[in-house]
């Protein structure tokens, strides 16, 4: 009996410490398959190529969504990514996209007959280094730089 | 035959479009490889694959622009590239007005100032499944759309996005065709209406494809599923593989299942479009010039043994 306390508690241990870790970290995990990493250093740039930090640009207060698209994914997918986002605006959340490319320029004229605002730039590079998610666009909720859960925009 | 280039550059990957250039020179867009051009001196890539300004992402397809060569990168986006230096320069980008849903396209041609896709471009869909779909779209210069035509409404979903469609500059007229049937639309490009629609006279050695090969399917591996059935279809079934126009005559390449030869080219007369004789050939076609015909030897670089190094014959035809 003493030892099956034993398993039990070191069990319990391994969860507090686990939380403790996920809570008080650096970075923020969701079990639905989206994890930013070192979300202090990720740098976007608006498309006159002023840069900002992505935590800055997540409400501290309310909700906040986060469209994450390639240009040459499936456009379906974006577009109704994009009508959602405008959704959640007219609930005034704080919700802005991001284009996953490398050049400031082409996002610029993709977004050419776009009516959604406003669209940041963030690297091939930077994405792939902070960002892990099973495929894009995936928008993504965050509650105080914590990712809530997110959702796979389907035509 | 004229003339043969061969050039130390292997090549393996599938023949996607190509066309045949004012200077003489070809291009060809092989899958994995990009867009190549080739002449009796040498074969060049024509550019990287990347993000960068002078390189392709994707490539859908090709055509010859009064600027140099025009790539649809992406669905909604075509890049001039010219030559600059004796290399290849991005001149200028259009991008096309988007349409909200599914895009696949599959042949461009840039005629008297405005821009012809052929592809698959769904309009519409409903969950009560009406698919309403058009196959040829068309943009101005700046890439407004204009027109969408050879509209068609399908109540099942399909796989008709991984065919390839053709458009064939026929000097006044633009000719439309669908790799899986002898049928070419006749569309006038000033007032963009559908002038006719002909069924060619299909040879004895043609092999149709099955019907229901381009219904939607489930499979268990869907990428190993849908790469097997698209090879058996292209190298089991006569599909049109080239489509040109030279001197009044339509010219169309399909695939044959004959011991003498893989390929059969197959010329109609303009207009009434009757047959007008026919060659067989173990050459893939790449496109035809002032009465010369590009040849890519031995067939195709996927499906072919033996043809995986490049080399093309310049042939012309007697009689």
């Amino acid at each position: 009996m003493k030892r099956l306390y034993k398993v039990v508690a070191a069990f319990l241990a391994g969860a507090l410490v686990t939380v403790l870790v996920v809570r008080l970290g650096g970075h923020a995990y969701s079990d639905l398959g989206v994890a930013i990493q070192n979300a202090r250093e990720m740098i976007l740039s608006d498309l006159d190529g002023n840069r900002f930090c992505f935590l800055d640009l997540v409400s501290s207060g309310s909700e906040t969504c986060c469209l994450f698209f390639g240009l040459n994914q499936c456009y379906s997918c974006i577009f109704r990514g994009m009508e959602d986002l405008k959704l959640l605006q007219q609930q005034e959340k704080n919700c802005f996209a991001v284009a996953v490319h490398d050049n400031t320029k082409d996002v610029r004229g993709w977004l050419t007959h776009e009516s959604f605002h406003p669209v940041f730039v963030m690297s091939r590079h930077a994405f792939l280094r902070h960002v892990s998610c099973r495929l894009l666009p995936v928008i993504v909720h965050m509650e105080k730089s914590r990712v809530t859960h997110c959702a796979y925009p389907a035509p | 035959m004229v003339d043969t280039w061969s050039h130390d550059i292997k090549i393996t990957g599938r023949i996607g479009g190509s066309s045949i250039l004012n200077d003489g020179h070809v291009t060809a867009t092989f899958y994995g490889q990009g867009p190549v051009e080739i002449s009796s001196r040498a074969a060049e890539i024509v550019c990287s694959r990347g993000q960068g300004p002078d390189e392709l992402q994707d490539l859908f397809a090709v055509c010859e622009h009064p600027h140099g060569l025009a790539f649809v990168e992406l669905p909604f986006r075509i890049k001039i590239f010219g030559q600059d230096n004796g290399g290849y320069r991005c001149r200028q980008t259009v991008w096309l007005e988007k349409s909200r849903f599914y895009t696949a396209v599959s042949s461009v041609l840039f005629f008297r100032g405005k821009w012809f896709l052929a592809g698959y471009f769904l309009e519409n869909f409903s969950r009560k499944y009406v698919y309403k779909k058009v196959f040829v779209k068309v943009y101005d210069a700046e890439g407004k759309y204009i027109k969408g035509l050879i509209r068609r409404t399908d109540h099942e979903p399909d796989q008709r996005h991984l065919m390839d469609y053709h458009l064939v500059n026929g000097c006044d007229r633009i000719f439309f065709l669908e790799e899986d049937r002898l049928r070419v639309t006749v569309i006038q490009p000033e007032n963009l209406k559908i002038e006719k629609v002909v069924d060619l006279e299909a040879p004895e050695e043609y092999r149709p494809m099955p019907k229901d090969f381009y219904v939607f399917k489930r499979y268990d591996d869907p990428y190993a599923g849908i790469g097997r059935d698209m090879d058996t279809w292209r190298t089991g079934y006569s599909r049109i593989l080239c489509a040109a126009f030279d001197r009044g005559t339509l010219l169309l390449q399909i695939r044959v299942f004959e011991k003498a030869a893989r390929f059969m080219v197959l010329f109609f007369k303009e207009g009434s479009f009757q047959p007008a004789g026919r060659i067989l050939t173990n050459d893939r076609l790449l496109g035809v010039r002032e009465g010369r015909f590009y040849f890519y030897a031995n067939g195709d670089p996927r499906y072919e043994e033996r043809a995986d190094q490049c080399r093309v014959k310049v042939c012309t035809l007697e009689n």
